[in-house]
């Protein structure tokens, strides 16, 4: 037997187990800005139970949690602390946009002046909850869509996902408090991709 | 509601303090044809009485008397007014912006506003 | 701030990401060991403008959008916009639909407390009190949904009415609801007013006199904890306030604990309120608007106008100008937790830094009610 071989069928069980572990204690941040926020903080509490899933450990501090739920509208101001909470989480990290705000902007999509439109012309996104706000039986939904996610991931194929995992703008260096665009990462526009396992997606925004 | 000159706000504030009128709901700005009118919504608590005042403001460098020192709840009124309608509050402890980010261009509440800021291209529709 | 820091002393932000802010506030400190010495409260990290959209849409298409300035009490900020737009064209709203306008207000007043009372308590470190009031938030969640249809933003009312009729036994399950609610209040009671615990972190922390809370312009819940008797329901009656009868909870101290006393009091209140208008709910009657209006072309006339409303945080006051066109020309929204925000460093001005929460929390602010 090739070492290849036996390496392969090695990592993949290792996959698997570490996938498992993963996908079921995923620990999301208190990330609340607005109206999703109060259908987030319902789903956690007696009547939804997150804990369920395993996401009932909310953290206060990104340093801890592997995921992030962005509930409520983000603005031109709130976006550098959202952009600095992303990278301060450790790898692997995900992101869930809850309701239209985050998705496209929602009912501010059109003429506000100071939304931004859709979080993942900030960071990169996993799942996406439409509602406004979603229910909270359609954020657990979402959350067993990014377990599902997980679990089709490799170890090995995390370095590549790792490039497509990073913010779009920059941050500020002075004290300016509006986020400037990365040259060279193209925003991603509703309606392009098809698939929406990751790997896919690395292809479509290399294009 | 009552129109009044610009110039007598601070005097006008005063003397309704004096009658009563210890609540000062709100302050705004509008903007109309011709120039900028600054509301103030004034309440009073003891005997149940509102009164409204407008003032009149030249459109290209609206500027009035700041009444934070009367009514302290005038503070952040007059930021906001000034940070989304640009109107300039003489002799305010603190005029900067407060609802939107420092470096931003523009009063966004004027009809004339229009978002022309390269730096956030990459939020267009 | 940060130019006067002597060496003894450290600066401290929280926010704009913090799990006791309610949202996305961001407070820049000056410390003394634990002795908060200075804060500067910085906002509009939601600033959405709200007002801005108002000038670009008709006023139907408004008023979806009202209901995210305060999601905790959407019905009373739709209420304020309706009630300014009924000013304006004259609408005369008929008798039922004032009366589930009550209903519904006064359960969404209930709504919001509870939320309030879960986490004021989170804020201090409990985190049962927040699986009991979700409980029955739930329960009256459930409720709306049913006449609504939708969980959090309603979007019931329009302008001279209500959307669409009660369903049916709808009534009885809000008198069932409201038969427990005292119970469950008590239970709480139990828990929380007699903590020792509460009782050390609330009382005498964060006094609010009455002349500094007219100042700050202060209203609702945290004016009438200062001892001031001013509630819109009673000095100004709207819908059909001044035929029920309710009393104007009020507290003399002005302190963590008086605010909370008067919001629990006040949910005891609302449910007696909801109690009387169910009974008076006319029966038959099927008349829920004064006239069918056409969306896309409704006109509200020239003028200018001021709606004032009582909501759970203060006074929400719409002031609409119209010039005669399909779309406003100025809408603007005055809402209680802007105040509140404004006063926070009075409050903590002195005081040790484990105070923060218990009056950051007993001031009951939301934040895209501030930012709109």
């Amino acid at each position: 037997m090739a070492i290849n071989n036996g390496l392969k069928v090695i990592l993949t069980s290792v996959d698997w187990v570490y996938n498992w572990a993963h996908s079921n204690s995923l620990w999301p941040l208190t990330f609340a800005t607005s109206c999703c926020g109060i259908e987030m903080i319902s789903t956690s509490a007696a009547s939804y139970d997150i804990a369920r899933f395993g996401s009932e450990v909310f953290r206060a501090t990104p340093r801890q949690a592997d995921l992030i739920i962005t509930a409520g509208t983000i603005t031109h101001k709130m976006a550098p602390a959202l952009v600095r909470l992303y990278e301060q989480m450790p790898e692997p990290k995900y992101v869930m946009a809850m309701g239209a705000c985050t998705i496209t902007g929602g009912m501010f999509e059109n003429d506000s002046y100071s939304v931004v439109r859709g979080v993942d012309r900030l960071i990169p996104v996993d799942i996406f909850i439409p509602g406004c706000p979603p229910r909270p039986e359609a954020l657990l939904d979402g959350l067993i869509q990014l377990q599902k996610k997980i679990r089709t991931e490799t170890l090995a194929d995390r370095k590549k996902y790792l490039e497509v995992h990073k913010p779009r703008v920059k941050l500020p260096e002075d004290d300016s408090e509006i986020l400037l665009a990365v040259e060279g990462i193209e925003i991603m526009q509703w309606g392009i991709q098809d698939k929406a396992l990751p790997l896919d997606n690395i292809e479509m925004v290399k294009r | 509601m009552t129109y009044i000159e610009a110039q007598g706000i601070l005097n006008k504030a005063k003397e309704l303090k004096t009658e009563g009128f210890d609540l000062l709901l709100s302050i705004f700005a509008q903007e109309t044809a011709e120039n900028i009118e600054c509301i103030y919504h004034f309440c009073s608590t003891i005997n149940n009485q509102e009164i409204i005042l407008k003032t009149k403001l030249d459109k290209n460098n609206p500027r009035i008397e700041s009444i934070s020192s009367l009514y302290k709840t005038a503070d952040w009124n007059e930021r906001e007014t000034f940070d989304l309608f640009g109107v300039e509050f003489l002799n305010h402890p603190n005029l900067k912006r407060i609802l939107l980010p420092n470096d931003w261009k523009g009063h966004p509440l004027r009809k004339d506003y229009k978002q022309d800021d390269e730096r956030l291209s990459w939020n267009e529709r | 701030m940060t130019t006067a820091l002597d060496n003894r002393e450290m600066l401290i932000n929280i926010g704009p990401q913090h799990p006791s802010t309610h949202g996305v506030l961001r407070l820049k400190m000056r410390l003394e060991g634990e002795i908060i010495k200075d804060t500067e409260p910085i906002i509009g990290y939601l600033h959405r403008g709200m007002e801005k959209l108002a000038e670009s849409r008709s006023y139907c298409q408004y008023l979806p959008m009202v209901d995210r300035i305060d999601y905790l009490s959407s019905f009373f900020n739709l209420a304020s916009f309706c009630m300014a737009v009924e000013n304006l064209s004259e609408f005369e709203v008929p008798g039922k639909a004032q009366y589930i306008r009550v209903i519904t207000m006064e359960l969404n007043r209930i709504a919001s407390h509870l939320l309030w009372l879960g986490s004021f308590l989170l804020d201090m470190g409990a985190t049962s009190p927040l699986f009991y009031t979700f409980r029955e938030r739930e329960e009256i969640i459930k409720l709306f949904e049913d006449l609504a249809g939708a969980r959090l933003l309603y979007n019931y009312y329009c302008f001279g009415g209500v959307k669409k009729d009660i369903p049916e036994g709808w009534d009885k399950k809000v008198l069932e609801v409201c038969k427990k609610l005292p119970k469950y209040i008590k239970e709480y009671e139990a828990i929380i007013t007699k903590n020792p615990i509460v009782l050390e972190r609330t009382k005498c922390v964060g006094v609010l006199d009455k002349t500094t809370a007219l100042s700050y312009g202060i209203t609702g819940p945290n004016l009438r904890a200062s001892g001031v008797n001013y509630d819109l329901r009673k000095v100004k009656p709207y819908s059909v306030y001044n035929e029920l009868n309710f009393k104007v909870c009020t507290a003399q101290n002005g302190d963590c604990h008086d605010r909370y006393r008067v919001r629990v009091d006040e949910m005891l209140e609302s449910v007696k309120i909801i109690e009387q208008a169910i009974k008076k709910l006319p029966d038959q009657e099927d008349v829920l608007f004064t006239k069918k209006i056409a969306p896309a072309v409704f006109k509200a006339p020239e003028g200018e106008t001021v709606s004032l409303i009582e909501s759970p945080r203060g006074i929400t006051a719409c002031y609409l100008t119209s010039d005669g066109t399909i779309k406003p020309q100025r809408v603007k929204w005055r809402t209680g937790s802007f105040s509140a925000v404004q006063l926070l460093p009075e409050l903590i001005k002195n005081r040790q830094y484990a105070d923060l929460m218990p009056i950051l929390g007993s001031l009951d602010i939301v934040l895209p009610e501030v930012d709109r």
